[in-house]
């Protein structure tokens, strides 16, 4: 076992055994009907729920079962070649979380889920042979403020200066106090996300590790120096509390403007993100083991990533284009950009079967591209008919 | 350079003035040609040099962009060439079809933003020259 695995294993036992209350044992994990086990970051977490959720509803139900430990975990188990222990969550039909214990021996995943590429995680410098990435929906990540705060904005160059220094060197005010400086660890998805957005080396990110999403939140949000307090969450996660916290704006290097990955600060549309002028976005990547023709060898692993990359069809009772958009990410079929590196260079990108109008109408209320019946109503430049609105192809 | 389409040119910088820009502008992918002085790296560190990052309160003008030629045929969309002096409105946005990194992240829209100065005041420890320090 490597010296980066010893340390990361009892921390997955250990956020895996917090899961299930004290004293109570959790079902075997094993014990369900058709168990595909993935672990990874948390920021995936909510969009996995609902998607196990509707799994219930098609033929041959799927039971996803996902322990989320941190990002990074999610390539690093397939690296090291051990096994996941501890307790992970499952979903009832109605989303309700459940929790079930993975063998004292340990499990193997099934597959891996994290916002950023595998091979930015610390100790991982190539996804080993058997292993196959895919990408999955878009999601964007937040630097958030209380909204008691009067923030706005931020640059690349201030988050090095605050996150790289440390709030209280890095003299960009207000963010000065390191008390109110909110960070998570190397192995979080976020972290690393926004690190490379402002070139800092992620295990010289500065700042308190909260340890979760919902504690960035927290502390973010009820801080009692709300001017002061800075941190970061994927930005459905940000959407999802925007009674308490807001996302600043955000001016890439090479960026005149700071943007917000709306086109509007209160807005659910996603175009900066889509369009390119919201520079922190990663795709969510599966890792999974794939035999010598690059097919995932597990068949019912096959079929869950498959609905994701659609490698498969989708079944009826599985609407996972609705799923993908009302959990605020963003499916690839609505992107007018692409990148292969993480936050790396832009390129134009035209999906095969565009889906931009109907992401629009659902994610935001509302969108300016003529509604259709069929390619019949549609015209012009975008003679298409998909999903209800006029498409370019 | 010779500007061979005035009337386009003066269409793109109307609607830069306004603010507002086509979002059709889509093209197969892999055709990114981001030079290094432009292309934001996974791992570089950024430079409050560039002139994204040193605006003040008015990102007018601070868009400049050095990969782009003179000699590309027109855009079939915008009718320009590419050239700066054709697509860079004077609030700094790219009016025509973006092709690299920083076009993208520039390309007039009409969605809101607020520019963050990248300035001493705002940035105490910036060097003198604009640059970032190296991290402790």
């Amino acid at each position: 076992m490597s010296l980066r695995l010893a340390l990361y294993v009892p921390l997955a036992a250990a956020l895996g055994l917090t899961l299930a209350p004290r004293g109570v044992l959790a079902a075997p994990c094993a014990d369900l009907p058709n168990p595909v086990i993935g672990i990874g970051g948390s920021a995936s977490k909510p969009l996995l729920a609902k998607v196990a959720a509707a799994l219930h509803a098609i033929d041959a139900p799927i039971d996803l079962v996902y322990q989320s430990p941190g990002a990074c975990f999610g390539i690093t188990y397939f690296v090291d070649g051990t096994k996941i222990t501890g307790t992970a969550n499952y979903w009832d039909g109605d989303g309700t979380e459940q929790t079930c214990d993975l063998p004292l021996t340990g499990a193997d995943p099934d597959f891996g889920m994290l916002g950023v590429k595998g091979t930015l995680c610390e100790g991982v410098d190539a996804i080993p042979d058997g292993i196959a990435e895919f990408p999955g929906p878009i999601t964007s990540w937040s630097l958030i403020a209380s909204n008691d705060s009067s923030q706005t904005n931020i640059s690349a160059a201030a988050v090095y200066f605050v996150y790289g220094f440390g709030a209280a060197l890095g003299q960009v005010a207000p963010w000065t106090v390191d008390a109110e400086l909110y960070s998570r660890n190397a192995t979080s998805a976020a972290l690393i996300a926004i690190a490379l957005g402002a070139g800092i080396p992620p295990t010289k990110f500065k700042g308190i590790d909260v340890g979760t999403n919902q504690a960035m939140i927290s502390s973010v949000g009820q801080s009692l120096n709300p001017e002061a307090a800075l941190g970061f969450v994927s930005t459905e996660v940000a959407d999802l509390n925007r009674d308490t916290v807001h996302t600043l704006a955000y001016q890439a290097p090479d960026q005149s403007c700071a943007y917000w990955p709306d086109s509007t600060a209160t807005g659910f549309d996603k175009r900066n993100v889509r369009d390119g002028h919201y520079d922190l976005w990663s795709p969510y990547n599966f890792y999974v083991p794939v035999d010598g023709g690059g097919e995932i060898t597990n068949p019912e692993t096959r079929r869950l990533i498959g609905f994701f990359t659609g490698a498969e069809p989708l079944p009826d009772g599985l609407p996972l284009l609705d799923i993908i958009i009302d959990n605020g990410t963003i499916p690839q079929c609505a992107m007018q950009v692409w990148r292969d590196e993480e936050i790396g260079p832009l390129y134009s990108l035209q999906p095969d079967a565009p889906c931009g109008c109907y992401f629009e109408s659902r994610a935001a209320g509302g969108t300016d591209c003529q509604a259709c019946a069929g390619d019949g109503d549609c015209s012009g430049d975008a003679p298409v008919c998909r999903h209800g609105y006029c498409e370019v192809i | 350079m010779p500007i061979a389409y005035p009337t386009v040119r003066a269409l793109a910088l109307a609607v830069g003035f306004l603010g507002a820009c086509s979002n059709e502008q889509v093209e197969p992918p892999g055709d990114d040609t981001d030079d290094p002085a432009t292309s934001a790296t996974p791992t570089g560190t950024p430079t409050a040099t560039e002139p994204g990052t040193t605006t003040t309160e008015d990102p007018t003008g601070t868009s400049t962009s050095e990969d782009t030629t003179t000699d590309d045929p027109p855009d079939p969309i915008t009718g320009t060439t590419g050239d700066p002096a054709e697509c860079e409105t004077p609030e700094g946005c790219w009016s025509c079809t973006p092709t690299t990194h920083k076009q993208h992240l520039n390309a007039c829209t009409d969605a809101t933003c607020e520019p963050f100065p990248n300035t001493k005041d705002r940035l105490p420890l910036l060097e003198d020259d604009g640059t970032l320090p190296p991290l402790p």
